[in-house]
């Protein structure tokens, strides 16, 4: 079938299966920032904002995110232009192989979208569905506290 | 190549019509769909466009859209309605991410038997609300009795008659915080001083998906609260359980009924709560 | 401690903005044109010979290119194990088999047009096995009335090093000193124990996955996650007869590794189709396929058996191990070693050792490098015997380990017997601050005030527990790396090393060891790593090695470059060498004052006088390996009405030297940590009747979340070892050594029982109890 997606800002006019999955339509066209590790809805790598929301784009069906606004890790920041929430990850060691990352990163918008100065346990609850091996979590928990901090000292 | 066709109804009349055709199912954050997969399907009837999605309470009944996620359903009565029992189930169930797709219909349809939602559909009486060909309202225990009642029609919301001022805990056993549950005890409750007036204890997981612990309500209803001392709760909270990856059927048994006893005194004593 | 610069600075991660603004690819990510698929077709018996196999259907199928398998595509054995060549693991398995020995062997590969071909083909593969008789239980697996896996079809060892088939042996590690019957015979008691440790998955996030292509002069390129390119390409080559020449196999980013990657599976089966065909072909698993067809944590069972005086020395040990390695051998022989040669130095001082190893076949999954290496199981059990024999003893565990663990200066018997297929290498120990890491952590943890305090609250019961352990940093005399380095006519370097970051930051510590060398900033070093056409050697990211081993690659060849700048700035000033010193990308003549900028100096070298580019490259093989050390403990709630354990609190404390960057040392603690106490609670493969593992998705194999973490603390002592980079040593492995048995001791502190078999699941913590309260 043939749809359009709204990416990051940008309309996309996209062909894909019937059965295919955000995540598949979204690795397909051009946006490998999202990441397949399970395809099961548990790792949360693949987790991407849909109307803002925090999903997992391997649970969700292609033809039910059409004409809806998706934002994936590349929409909030670039490598020049980083998002204070990626240099936060980067300058708290929350990044190993980074795989998880932009996931987790995507988790932690929602959160401080929602709720600008989360409590430890607010984050830990906002981050329950995206796994990561490398960190033990423990840096990547100080990630969201640094990106809350400067991002309410900037409000 | 799949060949499932999509639909995006406007209206209910609409999407019923859909749904009379053949192999073709609703569709409402479609986790489960994903799950159990769609290669048999020939139509799915997508229902965003519904407006099933809110929230409302009337005259001290909660009902709550099929298409509300369980997130959103917990985020709402978070705000309304902290200690309602419907919220704290929903909201840990599952992860984040996917508390934001799994809807309350979804989950009513199935019952999965991992399922958060059915311990607190079964003590607070929810009711099933349908349209199309078996429209009408349905309570638990005739829901679950016959599936045939979901052929042709769409669950459009869930109602629960008396969701708040009650006493409430909720327990689910997982091995990790993200886990979906081996079992989960619900639990209500309403006391007067020192006496028990109504409690309502639910078991999900075992043999029989959800149970009741009616033999425990009915001695502990109108008793007073020194009765918890003198009974066997675990005894009387004694469920069978199939075999699971959390452990085995005896395990779980005795585990369910030491959390029914501890849910029980922490609703309804102080000591129990301090815990 | 010495001044620096760079090193032991926590300067950012290189790689790490490219990660979080989605800029870095993985394998999976490189987009090639149209490329074909590879899915593939798995036994469902644990044991058999393939009668027929029926290919037809498949072949009919849409999309459908070929179907591989035992009776179309024959090999030489060879081993999957990405070690030094020959490897130290037996060749006993072929591209496709017609024996399979677990269920889940790759019993055909489809090539179609799309993913969903390829899948629904190796579906309609139809497969006639002859069932044989199976074998599940490694402590069986010697029985003479047991099926011999492997005896009928020609395995081999390619190196002198104990193999027999017919007894289900894939590899045998024997060694003794001093004499044990005496040992035993001065004991005042003998502490006999058994302990079980499970099969488990790495769960890198990033499943297994390769991508062949060709390049403009028709050479296969293969993208793949691998730790081992170079072991990669040779393996390819060798197996598939391809002339390495023709192969280029290059490492992009890795999500995660910890030994999983330690293996060539995927990169075989895509150069095999991309080869014949001359297409484009990508290659990727499932989650549920890296649970079976990738490899996994190799079970083991060890026995300790120690005499001991009364006055807490021990006069004997002697350990007994029996290593499941599953259907195949990769890695067999060499985490069984680890098991004996990275946990008995601990306590030197015992004269009377024995060490009997063996690593035996099941129809089981296939075991492999696996963060920890053996280390891990051999200390489940080693310091949960320790702690019984020092509560025995009435003497507290950390005082006991204090006065039996190896120290600076001191060298074990066990360095010279224990290699990795080959014999040891004797060495004394340089660095080791194991009882400052011991002190620190007890302070920590609040030993003196919670252990054996059992504060209860309701049934919930309080226990703390420690456990030590040490490792190694890349295997002496095997392990080699490379680097080579070129200045710029801006001064900066470009540096190349076959060393394989996999997210372990090994390109930020080597950048960071050239930097330090080379007195510039970080951001003027180019590092460019694992691309076997572009840079050079490198064994692998594995064995801990890479700081230490590639590190002192690294630094070798910084300083030959540093030289060159020196004689190049002594040519254009005049001045005598010893006036010239470096600073900040400069070289200052410190009689005159007069600065030279390293730009200047490469483009005076490169356009005016004796043109040439300032450039270099070294390797290094380390003579010997000098162990980190740790010290880990437990706080943890016990539930005794349900046996839940619940950590609260984890401290870690250790001593890898130097660290080069103290944040990336501390994630790789955290990150090991974490995954040892997952490890220890939850992960578990749980097999059917017919060895077929039932719960391989990430819904029943149970990761730790954020939702289960406990008060992490982590601190790191400083140390100096005089034969690393800067003073360090490795850091990657060890911190998955601990959680499991300093947990298990904490629940004994707890509720007074031991729990001999990992996990420490619920059911299995209550049933002990019950039995200690019954009995």
């Amino acid at each position: 079938m043939k749809g359009s997606f709204l990416v990051n800002g940008r309309t996309n006019e996209w062909t894909f299966e019937p059965d295919a999955t955000l995540l598949d339509v979204l690795r397909a066209n051009g946006h490998p920032e999202v990441h397949r590790g399970c395809d099961e809805g548990v790792c949360g790598s693949c987790s991407v904002l849909l109307e803002g929301k925090l999903v997992n784009s391997c649970q969700v069906f292609a033809a039910s995110a059409m004409e809806k606004d998706i934002l994936t890790v590349a929409g909030i920041g670039t490598i020049h232009e980083p998002h204070p929430i990626q240099t936060a990850f980067v300058e708290s060691g929350a990044v190993q192989c980074g795989f998880c990352t932009p996931a987790a990163i995507l988790a932690t918008l929602a959160l401080l979208r929602k709720n600008p100065n989360p409590t430890d346990e607010e984050i830990h609850s906002a981050l329950d569905g995206n796994y990561c091996r490398c960190t033990g979590y423990v840096k990547i928990i100080e990630a969201v506290r640094l990106a809350s901090r400067r991002m309410s000292s900037h409000d | 190549m799949s060949t499932v066709q999509w639909y995006f109804p406007d209206t209910l009349d609409e999407a019923i019509s859909y749904l009379g055709r053949e192999k073709t199912v609703p569709h409402g954050g479609g986790t489960s769909l994903i799950k159990s997969g769609i290669a048999s399907l020939e139509g799915l009837v997508d229902l965003s466009r519904l407006g099933l999605d809110s929230l409302k309470m009337e005259k001290g009944i909660l009902e709550a859209g099929a298409g509300m996620t369980f997130g959103g359903v917990a985020e709402s009565l978070a705000n309304l309605h902290p200690e309602c029992i419907l919220g704290k189930a929903l909201g840990a169930s599952a992860s984040t991410p996917m508390r934001n797709r799994i809807t309350l219909g979804g989950s009513a349809s199935l019952f999965p038997l991992w399922s958060d939602l059915i311990g607190p559909m079964s003590v607070l009486h929810g009711v099933i609300c349908t349209e199309g060909k078996n429209g009408g309202t349905y309570d638990l225990p005739s829901w679950l009795a016959d599936r045939t009642l979901q052929k042709g029609s769409l669950i459009t919301s869930l109602l629960f008659p008396d969701p708040v001022d009650w006493l409430s805990s909720y327990y689910r056993e997982t091995r990790v915080g993200f886990d979906y549950p081996a079992f989960t005890v619900s639990i209500l409750a309403r006391k007067n001083n020192s006496t028990i007036d109504k409690v309502r204890i639910a078991v999900s997981g075992g043999l029989d998906r959800v149970r009741r612990l009616t033999e425990l309500e009915e001695r502990l209803t109108g008793a007073d609260l020194s009765v918890l001392a003198s009974l066997d709760i675990r005894k009387m909270a004694s469920v069978e359980f199939g075999r699971k990856p959390a452990g085995s059927p005896e395990y779980l048994s005795e585990i369910a009924a030491v959390q029914v006893e501890r849910g029980l005194k922490a609703v309804l004593t102080e000591e129990g709560k301090s815990r | 401690m010495t001044d620096f610069s760079v090193v032991g600075k926590p300067v950012l991660k290189v790689d790490s903005l490219s990660l979080a603004c989605g800029s870095a690819r993985y394998t999976a990510d490189y987009e090639m044109r149209d490329p074909l698929y590879l899915a593939f077709a798995y036994s469902p018996v644990a044991h058999g010979d393939i009668v027929s196999l029926d290919d037809s259907e498949a072949r009919a199928m849409e999309g459908v290119t070929d179907v591989f398998h035992a009776f179309n595509t024959e090999t030489e054995l060879f081993t999957t194990a990405g070690q030094g060549y020959p490897e130290p693991s037996p060749y006993d398995t072929r591209l496709f088999n017609k024996r399979v020995r677990y269920a889940g062997e790759i019993v055909a590969a489809v090539l179609a047009g799309t993913l969903s071909e390829a899948r629904a083909a190796a579906a309609a593969v139809k497969v006639e096995y002859a069932p044989l008789p199976t074998l599940f239980d490694p402590e069986k697996a010697m029985d003479k009335d047991s099926p011999s896996l492997h005896g009928e079809d020609g395995a081999y060892a390619p190196l002198p090093v104990p193999f027999r088939a017919e007894e289900n042996v894939a590899g045998e590690v024997l060694f003794s000193f001093g004499d044990m019957e005496k040992g035993f015979a001065d004991a005042d008691f003998i502490v006999d124990e058994t302990y079980r440790t499970h099969y488990t998955a790495h769960c890198a996030l990033e499943p297994h996955a390769a991508s062949a292509f060709f390049d403009e002069k028709g050479r296969l390129v293969i993208v793949a996650s691998t730790q081992v390119p170079f072991h990669a390409r040779r393996t390819v080559s060798r197996v598939l007869g391809i002339p390495a020449h023709m192969i280029r196999v290059i490492k992009p980013r890795i999500g995660g590794g910890f030994g999983s990657k330690q293996e060539i599976i995927l990169e075989l089966y895509a150069a095999l189709a991309a080869w014949k065909y001359k297409r484009n072909v990508k290659a990727e698993m499932s989650r549920s396929e890296v649970f079976t067809a990738a490899r996994t944590r190799h079970p083991m069972r060890v026995r300790i058996k120690t005499g001991v005086k009364n006055d807490g020395s021990i006069t004997a040990l002697d350990m007994s191990d029996v290593m499941n390695t599953g259907a195949y051998g990769a890695h067999a022989l060499t985490v069984l070693s680890n098991a004996g040669s990275k946990v008995l130095p601990m306590f030197n001082k015992i004269e009377n050792m024995n060490f009997v190893g063996r690593a035996v076949y099941t129809n089981l999954p296939i075991g492999g490098a696996y963060r920890g290496y053996g280390a891990t199981q051999g200390y489940f059990a080693f310091n949960q015997h320790m702690d019984g024999i020092a509560r025995r003893l009435g003497v507290d565990f950390l005082d006991f380990v204090k006065k039996h663990h190896i120290r600076e200066g001191e060298t074990s018997e066990v360095f010279k017997a224990i290699g990795e297929g080959t014999e040891g290498v004797s060495q004394i120990i340089r660095s080791c601050k194991l009882s400052e890491c011991i002190d620190k952590g007890a302070e920590a943890i609040g030993w003196s005030s919670l252990r054996g305090k059992k504060i209860a609250n309701g049934p919930v019961v309080k226990g703390i527990g420690a456990a030590v352990s040490m490792q190694g940093s890349g295997i002496p005399q095997v392990d080699m790396a490379s680097a080579s380095m070129k200045m710029n006519a801006d001064g900066s370097f470009n540096l190349y090393v076959g060393a394989t970051d996999i997210g372990t930051g090994s390109d930020t510590i080597l950048s960071q060891i050239e930097a330090e060398t080379l007195n510039v900033p970080l951001e003027m070093i180019l590092i460019l790593s694992s691309d076997t056409d572009l840079t050079p050697f490198d064994t692998g990211a594995y064995a801990s090695s890479t700081t230490y081993v590639s590190g002192q690659a690294v630094l070798r060849c910084a300083e030959k470059v540093r030289s060159q700048i020196l004689s190049v700035a002594e040519k254009m000033t005049g001045a005598a060498p010893e006036s010239l010193v470096f600073k900040e990308s400069r070289v200052v003549n410190t009689a005159t004052g007069e600065e030279t900028s390293f730009s200047d100096i490469a483009c005076f070298a490169m356009y005016s006088h004796d043109q040439f580019q300032i450039q270099a490259s070294a390797s290094f093989t380390g003579s010997e390996s000098p162990p980190p050390f740790m010290a880990q403990f437990a706080e943890v709630d016990v539930d005794t009405e349900t046996g839940k354990v619940r950590v609260v609190k984890f401290v870690s404390v250790g001593d890898c030297g130097q660290p080069l960057n103290p944040k990336l040392v501390e994630g790789q603690i955290e990150g090991a940590t974490m995954n040892g106490i997952s490890y220890a609670l939850t992960e578990q493969y749980i097999f059917n009747s017919k060895g077929k593992m039932t719960n391989n998705s990430f819904w029943d194999y149970k990761l730790f979340g954020t939702l289960d973490m406990p008060e992490m603390k982590t601190i790191v002592v400083d140390s100096d070892e005089p034969t690393g980079p800067y003073g360090a040593k490795s850091i990657s492995e060890i911190g998955i050594n601990g959680p499991a048995p300093a947990i298990a001791n904490a629940i004994y502190d707890a509720v007074g029982v031991r729990i001999y078999d990992l996990p420490l699941t619920p059911e299995k913590v209550l049933k002990a109890i019950r039995a200690r309260t019954d009995g």
